[in-house]
């Protein structure tokens, strides 16, 4: 059995909140933290995808829920994550030490409605989709009455014909 | 002007030819001249069919010194049907009015039209409706107006009848011919117009379009103060938009225009001015066609659903390429944003459509103005969605309003301040985006072309206008509203034009032209 012991060499900051608390300016702020890892990128990392967790399930409890959350790449590019404090943990017999990094981003409103504006787009695709399809449908019948008017040489039809050459 | 035959052949046995003369939409006219001498005008004709071909047989025993004499109607070597008609030496009277810009002296006008008249009720009087009269098929030769281009006329009932094919010029069209229900009515229609013409050098109706001239015989009155007091009356009723209250038959109206006192003396105008040796016959196709024989197409219902359902499955077809483009062009790859374009632009293309396409052809600005309007709305109601705001709701008085929200719109609605304004914002933009350009236009099966860049930056500075606005009443520092606004315009109105059924309408030939042609002719 491989025994670990685990030293704690240093806590860089006071325990972030949980919640998300709703500034004054109309910001909400996220503090999370990821794994620990044995490198800082990976920390790092670990702690956006907590993040993104966070406010995924925060935004999924909105009075008007929004169900699809930023992007990592979001993250990174428009939220610009602030590192709140590190964690270093030393493997006793091992060089190596571990990370765990808390950090803290503001979810500003025309984030917030961005993202509610992407899922309405999303929805509104399929929307148009399904509208597309009934309009091909239409168009298929149509087309067929058509073809079968110029077989059997219905007369109502034959508008219909004339007016195919210039559509 | 290039003729399928020169001088010296024999299409038809028994004649050579010497000239051509002019041509248009039906075939082309030649001067020639008989085995025994005689010349003749060989009208070359191409496009019709059996029945229409017997109508034109039914007019070679017409007889009226106001007539151009159809001889006969032949099939030439090559199987081409020949009408053989009098050869007339003079100019058309469109030429004429081409020299009178203010109109012709009364009395002559009150004399020439007389005798188009009179040869126009011989015809009614057999059963003919003449369906393109105008000053370029009548010809003024030694003082004598001759009425030609009847043989294309129909032989009708005395009941009204169905008829979509060729009906005339748009400047002489009665407003039923829209309908295709028409009857000898649409000739006494033509003459009105046409003695119009001949007392003020113009025609009562204008327009930059065909279809802009048709909705103006529907629709508007035309100006009779710089008409002669004396023949206000007789326009009046003869230009009327309803067929019932015109004359009721041509006698009544030379009756009308009688009254006014006996045929003037007038001394014939000679053809003079016509600067050649030979005398020409210049019939309608001299003539290059001012606005087209072809009236409106008329499509069923059913039809145009069909052409309607093909323009909207192909409009977001369409706004792919344009939001690419725009993609590619601006570097974005921010996903909402090229979504919110590509649906916005889709829904404008589709509200530009379906609001224009029930009145196509016909006159309805004030209702296809308000449908898009109302359309309008309804786009700005989605882009405001589509935007990510949180959708107002309506307020009922008697709860009490939630924390953060205020009542706006008279308390009918509650919301966010921010959210109502940007809907504000929205709806308006939208609303007054879609109602004042003239869409339809774009939609009309019968536009001049099938694609013009004016449409695209009419509503894009519209747009940019309305922006404009919109971003100077946002005093409360909200977010601006987007600028891809703009370009959804601008791509819904190149939409609506690439997924619009065309059909070429004959353009109107710029005054010059015509002098030129017609001088070439002469």
């Amino acid at each position: 059995m491989n025994r670990t012991l685990i030293l704690i060499l240093a806590i860089a900051a006071p325990v972030a909140a949980d919640e998300p608390v709703v500034q004054a300016n109309g910001n909400v702020r996220f503090l999370f933290r990821g794994e620990f890892r044995p490198n800082m990128a990976s920390a790092r990392e670990s702690a956006l995808q907590a993040g993104q967790e966070k406010m995924r399930d925060w935004l999924a409890h909105q009075d008007l829920s929004v169900h699809r959350g930023p992007s990592l790449d979001m993250i990174r590019r428009e939220m610009n994550p602030q590192e709140f404090s590190v964690q270093e943990e030393q493997i006793l017999n091992q060089k190596d030490r571990m990370y765990k990094v808390t950090m803290e981003i503001e979810l500003q409103p025309k984030q917030v409605r961005a993202l509610r504006g992407t899922q309405r787009v999303v929805e509104g695709f399929w929307a148009l989709s399904s509208l597309m399809t009934l309009l091909s449908i239409a168009a298929a019948i149509f087309f067929a009455h058509q073809w079968t008017a110029r077989r059997y040489g219905d007369p109502e039809a034959q508008p219909l014909a004339a007016s195919r050459e210039v559509n | 002007m290039t003729f399928t035959y020169r001088w010296g052949q024999r299409p038809l046995a028994g004649f050579s030819i010497k000239r051509g003369l002019g041509r248009g939409g039906f075939g082309e006219v030649y001067f020639a001249v008989s085995d025994g001498g005689k010349e003749v005008a060989l009208k070359l004709i191409r496009g019709h069919n059996d029945t229409e071909l017997r109508g034109i047989a039914n007019c070679l025993n017409l007889k009226h010194p106001n007539l151009v004499h159809l001889y006969d109607l032949r099939t030439g070597t090559t199987g081409d049907h020949w009408l053989v008609m009098e050869y007339i030496q003079g100019e058309p009277l469109s030429t004429q009015l081409l020299r009178h810009p203010k109109g012709l002296a009364e009395s002559q006008a009150r004399e020439w039209f007389l005798q188009a008249a009179r040869a126009v009720a011989y015809l009614h009087d057999h059963a003919v409706v003449h369906r393109d009269i105008k000053p370029a098929n009548l010809f003024v030769e030694d003082g004598a107006v001759k009425l030609g281009d009847y043989g294309l006329s129909k032989s009708v009932g005395h009941s009204q009848h169905m008829q979509s094919s060729n009906v005339g010029t748009i400047h002489y069209m009665a407003p039923e011919v829209a309908s295709g229900h028409y009857s000898k009515q649409i000739d006494i229609y033509a003459c009105g117009v046409m003695l119009f013409e001949m007392l003020t050098g113009d025609v009562p109706f204008k327009g930059e379009s065909w279809g802009e001239i048709a909705i103006k015989h529907q629709t508007d009155l035309p100006n009779l103060s710089k008409v002669p007091t004396a023949y206000v009356p007789i326009l009046e009723r003869a230009l009327n938009k309803k067929a019932e209250k015109r004359f009721a038959n041509m006698d009544e109206m030379i009756q009308a225009v009688e009254k006014f006192g006996q045929p003037a003396s007038v001394t014939p105008i000679r053809t003079k001015s016509a600067p050649v040796q030979e005398p020409t016959i210049v019939t309608s196709v001299a003539r290059p066609p001012i606005a087209g024989k072809t009236p409106r197409v008329e499509i069923p219902t059913g039809g145009r659903f069909r052409e309607l359902s093909v323009s909207l499955f192909l409009a977001p077809l369409v706004a792919v390429p344009i939001t690419a483009i725009w993609a590619i062009f601006t570097g974005s790859v921010n996903w909402h944003v090229l979504g919110a374009l590509f649906l916005t632009m889709t829904a404008i293309a589709w509200s530009a459509m379906l609001a224009s396409k029930p009145w196509e052809g016909r006159e309805a600005s004030r209702p296809r103005r308000l449908t898009l309007a109302a359309f309008g709305a309804g786009v700005g109601l989605l882009a405001f969605w589509f935007d990510g705001w949180m959708v107002p709701e309506v307020w009922m008085r008697d709860e009490a309003l939630p924390a953060g929200l205020d009542s706006f719109w008279g308390g009918i609605l509650k919301g966010e301040q921010a959210a109502v304004q940007m809907l504000t914002g929205y709806l308006v933009f939208f609303t007054l985006a879609l109602m004042v350009p003239r869409w339809w236009l774009s939609v009309e099966r019968r536009r001049s072309e099938r694609f013009t860049l004016y449409p695209l930056f009419a509503t894009g500075l519209w747009a940019l206008i309305l922006l404009h606005f919109w971003r100077d009443a946002n005093v409360a520092k909200l977010p601006d509203p987007p600028g891809y606004l703009v370009l959804a315009l601008a791509g819904a109105a190149a939409i609506v034009q690439l997924v619009s059924p065309w059909t070429p309408a004959p353009s109107r030939v710029p005054r010059f032209r015509r002098r030129l042609s017609e001088s070439v002719a002469a």
